[in-house]
């Protein structure tokens, strides 16, 4: 008996493992629960949580984290769960800082990045502020919203200095929003922001992100140099450059340059703009 | 004074029941959290884990102290051991009360060792303490006070009903000893003087389990000021000693003919 016990045990594992991939394999399609709230009100799941809603909060936002995450891997372009999902992990603890920070960011970012609904960031950034009104980061992150995704200077102006005058908030906010409301969607504005993101990144996830922006600018830049570098040629030559593999030909460059990510620029002889390679991971919005 | 060896054999016939055990998988459910957490979720790790411990002691607590102490009176009644125990110089409150102390200490050893546990996976997440980690501890400190409280009504009921009614009973009033504040906001905006009356009654006459709800705070290092940690601690024991003078009464007007 001793001997078949463990035997017979390993048995019906295998048992319970095989025909439970056979019953998913078969009905999985119709099993699938990914798109469902199961409890669709934040204040429902609150009352019933029995003191426990600060575990249950962050259950949900693991849950949004995941949907999110599964989203972006199988690069699909509706998010329509990630709203309500925040929304219920807010509700249930409404100090969770980070859900509404990552929260917006997740939901402005345009497709298939994030959901591309800086509508319900803006709405999540402000019920956020309304409960922690003491945060001055969500301030911040209320006007990069309107500055980076609407480009609404003057709303992002104002949120700024609204966070501005919270005594904890960074010194650079009130200088910020005047610099803001004077030039505008400028590239130094946009950079500055972005550095300041990097700077006070709490997590990789956001000093990446903050990273990835701060090379597409880089490259922005480059490209710009490079597109007038090339009209200064052109007007010396007294004919159309086809390629920058010419003017390394030429030998008014050394070599033919890369983006901060290592890839060639290519050259668009029909618009005359200096473009990223299809190859590059450079950020393209 | 027969309370404390009635409380020390407690202990040990849970002990020996393997009440302990649920510290094992609490063990494991902190390390495996502590581990994989960083991996599946975005924000602050210590929060998760705060809030994950510390409802975890107190589900686990709440458990433990229903379905052990529907059965610290019956089980006695039921096997008859209580005539020989009442036989001896052992007055019948004395046996309530050792019943309740010996689960109450059992509760505190297996929530002094979560709290452990849990200041653990801080230091292992941190690598360092704060001094606002005092509050895991008082968090531990009042959710014991809450599972001194259920123990009591639990061992009130199962005074004079059987151990699946007790539990029952128990389950239900921890139910709504958590929906409690909404009793007296309904009282507050009726425009009715009885409901208002009714309301108030009710709200001061059943356990307030919404007084020890710090689980959240704690995990936000929201230090609670005012006495509320020492005020809530004391309602749940003026609470508690209320529950178990009635336990004990019954159990002195019972008839074991």
């Amino acid at each position: 008996m001793r001997a078949v016990l463990p035997a017979l045990l390993l048995l019906s594992g295998a048992g319970v493992f095989w025909t439970q991939g056979a019953i998913d394999r078969r009905v999985g399609h119709f099993r699938s629960t990914e798109e469902v709230l199961y409890l669709p009100s934040g204040t429902v799941i609150k009352a019933l949580s029995l003191g426990h809603h600060g575990l249950l909060a962050d259950i949900y936002w693991m849950r949004a984290v995941q949907y999110y995450g599964g989203k972006r891997l199988k690069n699909e372009k509706r998010f329509d769960l990630l709203d309500p999902l925040i929304d219920i992990a807010t509700t249930l603890d409404p100090q969770l800082i980070h859900a509404y920070r990552f929260g917006a960011v997740f939901l402005s970012e345009q497709s298939p990045v994030g959901a591309d609904q800086p509508d319900k960031a803006l709405a999540l950034l402000k019920r956020g502020i309304a409960r922690n009104p003491d945060n001055w980061q969500l301030y911040r992150d209320l006007g990069f919203v309107y500055y980076w995704y609407l480009q609404d200077y003057k709303t992002a102006a104002e949120a700024f200095l609204e966070g501005s005058k919270h005594p904890s908030s960074a010194a650079w906010m009130k200088t910020f929003a005047a610099e803001l409301l004077a030039k505008g969607g400028s590239r130094e504005a946009a950079r500055f922001l972005w550095q300041q993101f990097y700077d006070t990144a709490e997590n990789d996830q956001m000093k990446r992100n903050a990273m990835e922006n701060l090379l597409r600018l880089r490259a922005l830049d480059e490209m710009d140099l490079l597109r007038e570098f090339i009209g200064k040629i052109e007007g010396r030559l007294g004919r159309q450059i086809e390629s920058i593999s010419e003017l390394v030909r030429l030998g008014f460059l050394k070599q033919q340059p890369v983006d901060p990510k290592g890839f060639t620029y290519s050259y668009n002889p029909a618009i005359r703009t200096v473009e990223l390679s299809p190859e590059s991971t450079i950020r393209r919005f | 004074m027969s309370v404390l060896p009635i409380a020390r054999n407690t202990f040990r016939e849970c002990v020996r029941d393997k009440v302990l055990y649920n510290l094992v998988i609490f063990a494991i459910l902190i390390i495996v959290s502590s581990l994989i957490l960083g991996a599946i979720t975005i924000g602050d790790v210590k929060q998760i884990i705060l809030n994950l411990g510390l409802s975890t002691i107190s589900i686990f607590g709440t458990l433990i102290a229903i379905f052990i102490g529907i059965q610290l009176v019956y089980k006695e009644i039921d096997k008859k051991t209580v005539f020989s125990l009442l036989a001896k110089p052992v007055a019948r409150h004395e046996f309530i009360l050792g019943k309740y102390l010996g689960l109450s200490m059992t509760l505190a050893v297996n929530v002094a060792v979560m709290i452990l546990g849990v200041y653990s996976a801080v230091l292992y997440l941190r690598q360092s303490f704060q001094s606002a980690d005092i509050q895991i501890l008082l968090a531990g400190g009042l959710i014991l006070v809450e599972l001194m409280l259920v123990i009591a009504i639990a061992l009130l009921f199962s005074t004079f009903s059987t151990p699946a009614l007790s539990a029952l009973f128990t389950f239900c009033l921890y139910v709504i000893g958590h929906f409690n504040s909404d009793i007296r906001q309904y009282g507050a905006s009726s425009d009715s003087v009885l409901t208002k009356v009714v309301a108030s009654t009710t709200y001061y006459l059943l356990p307030n389990f919404g007084n020890f709800d710090v689980i959240s705070s704690t995990a936000h290092g929201q230090f609670m000021t005012g006495g509320v940690y020492l005020f809530s601690a004391m309602y749940g024991l003026a609470y508690s000693t209320g529950l178990l003078l009635v336990a004990m009464w019954i159990f002195q007007k019972r008839d074991f003919k």
